[in-house]
């Protein structure tokens, strides 16, 4: 690792836990209900005229049923925008409607926080469909991921003296307060910064510019009926072309952004995502950006300590993270810093020096260069973000299968907003649950008792995840419709498949780039692993919570296994580990190892 | 086309209802602190 890469780390590091301590410090109060009164004056119209009573708590399973009600409400909304767009106003670029196999993988991508996408923004997608449907989604499901991480720490904070008998907050108020108070403050001041930096925030129509000098290229030869003719092998026939102009997509982009790095979202305004220099101009804008996909899930770590009344136990969260998060980045910076060997051979300088990035720069943005693009790579793949600055399918093969391995451990280092804490909290469990199986004592965690029902549930929630991902692959790559989509044959092949189902099933939604996914068989898939990836572990986490919040709180006593010092977050690393990443190890073999091996024979 | 979809999308959300409501019978504790309130 460089001296500039270790000292972009750290700078990045020690800014993250500057900002996200005060921000820890509100969503503590967020997840205690203690607003100040101005703040409760203005919610209370809202809730008013939704008929709400935010003071009422619910039932685990009544929260359930909120949540899961609003996101299937929100789904269906997003799916009718993209169908009806090109009926709708706020579509100077003429969208027409999106094929409806598309508008579902969209419409489910956006509302379960994954933003995975498999149409391009610009030459898909009006600008209502973009503010209103995506960007409004980006709020709500970041807001949906937090509401879930409080009702697990309100679970552990939970005296369980009959009071609130298993009662945890109410959805709607959760849900009110995390947009109103965290995510659009926070979107806001973020998009007027990346308005200074050169982010495009209009309505104006597509622009067309001339070029510099003429560019000659190949395209897809069109017949006498308007299709794309072929050859006798089915191969489409080009022809030879040149343009000296270009069209410039504009729109709303800096507002969707914003909380497209805040919310942990990941979905770009454009195809090239945060490569695109009006998503993600400069240097500065950059390391914002990565600074803002880290902010929640940090601070939601302090939040956690503050209101379990133990500072110390967020402290050995984020701890076990940012060690994790390290190990990562100081395995990928190096692998695409050593470049491609086979260049090597041919005698193409790689080495960093002053007039160069040097390395594997294939798929990265001169202006972010090798450091600033494989520190975002690991920053997105271990948050659930998805954002990319560079393309993942030309990193080298150990260089990409970081991003992959970090988005099978679960999305728990820092992960989603919400969503990593409490798939971190769910491996803490599990931690606890090991070590009392080794010194034969109930496992408690935070004065809980992790019981029966506790480890059911706690399973569930492990398994549904390495299920969607290895069962989806497998049906991908026997399948003719799965194999179709691949763009590079034998293991590069197998690692977009393998990547796709990972970033689908865990919520994270980058791509490896190179699988053509946007049919409907990769449509109906993904879609289906997302759907289960995100609902079917929230549901046993919240039966988790309801659970946890019924029980008594035992006091610490000498034969408590302290959960916050380093042997703790040691068995808490090995856990995610372990359980975590030993689930894809015959598929990382079949993938990225062979073609590293490969690679370097 | 669009009925075929709609109809996912709502059985996916039904498969998650019916996921909830059988884990708030999985080994509800006798105090009901797991189970119904």
């Amino acid at each position: 690792m460089t001296a500039s890469a270790a000292s972009l780390l750290a700078f990045f590091l020690v800014a993250l836990v500057l900002l996200a301590w005060p921000v820890g410090k509100f969503l503590a109060a967020l997840c205690n209900e203690r607003l100040p009164r101005w703040m409760q004056r203005i919610e209370a119209p809202l809730y008013k005229l939704a008929g709400v009573q935010p003071g009422e708590s619910m039932h685990w399973l009544a929260y359930a049923f909120a949540l899961l009600a609003f996101n299937a409400v929100g789904a269906i909304f997003l799916y009718a925008l993209q169908r009806l767009q090109g009926l709708l106003p706020l579509n100077p670029a003429a969208m027409g409607a999106v094929s409806s196999d598309s508008a579902f993988n969209s419409a489910v991508s956006f509302v379960s926080n994954t933003n995975w996408q498999g149409y391009g923004g610009e030459s898909t997608m009006s600008y209502l469909t973009q503010m209103l449907g995506f960007t409004v989604q980006n709020f709500f499901s970041a807001a949906t991921g937090i509401a879930v991480a409080f009702v697990l720490i309100r679970g552990f904070a939970r005296r369980g003296d009959g009071k609130s008998n298993g009662l945890v907050g109410n959805f709607w108020a959760d849900l009110t307060r995390i947009t109103l108070w965290l995510l659009v403050p926070l979107s806001f001041v973020l998009a007027l910064f990346f308005v200074g930096q050169g982010v495009i925030q209009n309505f104006d129509g597509y622009k067309t510019v001339n070029t510099v000098e003429a560019t000659a290229f190949q395209q897809p030869k069109n017949g006498a009926d308007g299709q794309a003719l072929k050859d006798d092998k089915g191969a489409p026939v080009m022809e030879d072309a040149t343009t000296k102009t270009q069209t410039l997509a504009m729109g709303p982009v800096a507002s969707q952004e914003a909380i497209k790095m805040i919310g942990t979202n990941g979905g770009g305004f454009f195809n090239a995502n945060s490569a695109h220099p009006y998503e993600n101009p400069t240097a500065l804008s950059n390391l914002l950006q990565m600074i803002a996909i880290f902010l929640i899930p940090a601070a939601l770590c302090f939040a956690f300590g503050r209101v379990v009344g133990d500072r110390r136990q967020g402290w050995a969260v984020l701890a076990a993270m940012t060690a994790m998060f390290v190990v990562a980045v100081m395995v990928l910076m190096p692998a695409e810093q050593a470049g491609n060997p086979l260049l090597a051979s041919l005698g193409v300088d790689q080495v960093s020096s002053a007039l160069q990035s040097g390395g594997n720069m294939e798929g990265k943005e001169v202006r972010f260069g090798i450091d600033a693009s494989a520190l975002f790579a690991a920053i997105t793949t271990a948050a659930s973000c998805g954002a990319v600055n560079a393309m993942h399918d030309s990193f080298t093969p150990l260089g990409g299968m970081v991003p992959m391995v970090l988005i099978q451990l679960g999305e728990v280092v820092f992960g989603g907003v919400g969503s990593g804490l409490y798939g971190m909290l769910i491996f803490a469990m599990l931690a606890v649950f090991i070590a009392g199986l080794m010194i034969g004592r109930t496992p408690e965690y935070l004065g809980k008792k992790i019981e029966v029902r506790e480890m059911k549930l706690i399973s569930i929630a492990i398994l549904v995840t390495p299920v969607l991902v290895l069962a989806g692959t497998a049906v991908a790559v026997m399948a003719g419709a799965g194999k179709a989509g691949i763009a590079n044959p034998g293991a590069h092949g197998f690692s977009e498949i393998l990547y796709a189902l990972s970033s689908a099933a865990n919520n994270n939604g980058s791509a490896f780039a190179g699988l053509s996914a946007n049919t409907p068989f990769y449509n109906g898939l993904l879609g289906l692993a997302m759907w289960l990836g995100r609902f079917a572990v929230i549901v046993p986490v919240l039966a988790i919570a309801g659970s946890l919040a019924a029980k008594q709180r035992l006091p610490v006593t000498g034969g408590t296994l302290p959960t916050h010092g380093p042997l703790f977050v040691s068995l808490l690393m090995g856990t995610v580990l372990l359980v975590g990443l030993l689930n894809y190890v015959p598929a990382l073999a079949l993938g990225p190892v062979v073609e590293h091996l490969v690679l370097w024979k | 086309m669009d009925l075929v979809w709609i109809g996912a999308l709502l059985a996916l959300w039904a498969v998650v209802a019916a996921m909830a409501a059988g884990l708030d019978r999985l080994n509800a504790p006798k105090n009901g602190g797991g189970g119904r309130p």
